[in-house]
């Protein structure tokens, strides 16, 4: 094997080739400085290996360390060497046309929408999670949030004017304040009147959906039956009722579920009946809250027939109840 | 089924339930009915259980409870159930809970 040592080569002028014979090696023991270009069929290797052990690139694809890769494959170091592998990350289908920064995610993974946060309202704690929007209060600091602390029970929230300081909600800025949350199968809506910023707020519930079906609010109904009070007394329908107590004629208790907040509520209570009676018009009514007989576990009543001057305590068939409160 | 008890004035009273409560309650239909009793009839009333007929209201302001071989008497329910019926409030939980 002949070999050209370039240190004995002093130049090549114009228009000249140094040629290698096939099978032979030019070798640089220094540096070689190229002005032109690198052309032709052949390769630059950094053994005698035939595919060389640093790169090339052929008609096709870049081969590197002896392996050629794939149309769009990227390059990785494997640590002992290289590898081509299919390109990842999941980036196809963003585009950012923005002027501005448009996204900011923080050490904590919160991602707020719409630049850098101004305040306290970027949640930054280690127990919550959230997707806020806007870079300050003018956007209405609106937020999705999750919350995630041992012992406490976690909660997914979507809040306004809201952000948590790692110990209570509290007031992004001076002004009003709402969120709603979902913990452990449960629906609240919270309201809380006009606040100071960075103040804790105190919150009203003002609906809750129970993950047994109930609503508790002031507006929602806490209990209702229809039910029939002749023979073996049964309910046809009912909500939040567990048990019929038949006490005598007429006279009922309907127990609920689960008991209201306190005995002062309102109950009102009609029996489907009228009819022409021999002394005029005659018609049963139902009434409720006797006395004081209801407490927040049972609402009592008693079903009357009003016939012209003449009434008298009795069943009846189709009784109704409705009851609000705490 | 249904529960049987003597009243303050002496007259019977029947406790039945609603269908819907009943299918939220495990166990036998006779354990269903005690969790009832505990619940829905003051603490400490003796009572039955019974699925006698008790659909013909002639004299019903006369009934009168008389004990049988079945006798029970209506306990607490457990804390836990006290606070998933409303009885308590989480705070009273908190404080009676071990």
């Amino acid at each position: 094997m002949s070999k050209l040592k370039v240190d004995q080569l002093e130049e090549v002028t114009g228009g000249a080739n140094v040629t290698v014979s096939a099978g032979s090696d030019l070798i640089v023991d220094d540096n070689l400085y190229v002005v032109g270009y690198i052309t032709g069929s052949g390769h630059i290797s950094g053994s005698s290996s035939s595919t060389g052990s640093f790169g090339r690139v052929e008609t096709g694809n870049l081969t590197v360390g002896g392996s050629q890769g794939s149309d769009g494959e990227v390059l990785t170091s494997t640590g002992t060497g290289v590898a081509w592998e299919a390109a990842g990350g999941g980036v196809d289908g963003i585009v950012s046309t923005a002027s501005a920064t448009a996204m900011t995610i923080d050490s904590n993974n919160n991602i707020r929408l719409g630049g850098a946060a101004a305040g306290n309202e970027n949640f930054s704690w280690d127990s919550v999670n959230v997707l806020s929007f806007g870079a300050d209060y003018n956007w209405g600091g609106g937020a999705v949030w999750a919350y995630a602390q041992t012992m406490f029970d976690p909660h997914f929230n979507i809040s306004e004017n809201v952000y948590f300081n790692g110990m209570y909600d509290a007031y992004i800025d001076t002004n009003y304040a709402s969120l709603y949350r979902q913990q452990q199968g449960t629906h609240t809506f919270k309201v809380a009147g006009s606040g100071t910023a960075d103040n804790a707020i105190s919150w009203t519930t003002a609906l809750e959906i129970k993950n047994d079906g109930r609503g508790l609010s002031q507006f929602t109904a806490k209990a209702w039956a229809y039910f029939d009070g002749t023979g073996t007394p049964s309910f046809h329908d009912s909500y939040n009722c567990s048990t019929i107590t038949d006490h005598t004629v007429g006279t009922y208790s309907i127990n609920f579920t689960n008991n209201l907040g306190s005995a002062d509520y309102a109950a009102v209570a009609s029996a489907g009946y009228t009819q022409d009676g021999p002394y005029g018009p005659a018609k049963k009514d139902a009434v409720t809250n006797l006395d004081g007989d209801s407490t927040a576990a049972l609402c009592k009543m008693l079903v009357n027939r009003q016939d012209g001057s003449q009434s008298s305590i009795v069943d009846d068939d189709n009784i109704s109840l409705i009851v609000f409160g705490d | 089924m249904k529960i049987i008890y003597a009243q303050a004035n002496g007259i019977l009273a029947q406790v039945v339930p609603s269908p819907k409560f009943l299918a939220t309650l495990g166990g036998t239909e006779e354990e269903k009915m005690i969790h009832i009793a505990n619940k829905d009839i003051p603490t400490g009333t003796k009572y039955e259980i019974t699925d006698a007929d008790l659909s013909d209201r002639s004299f019903r302001n006369a009934w009168e409870y008389v004990a049988g071989d079945n006798e029970k008497t209506s306990e607490d329910l457990s804390l836990d159930d006290q606070l998933k019926y409303n009885h308590i409030t989480q705070e009273e939980y908190d404080a009676n809970a071990g």
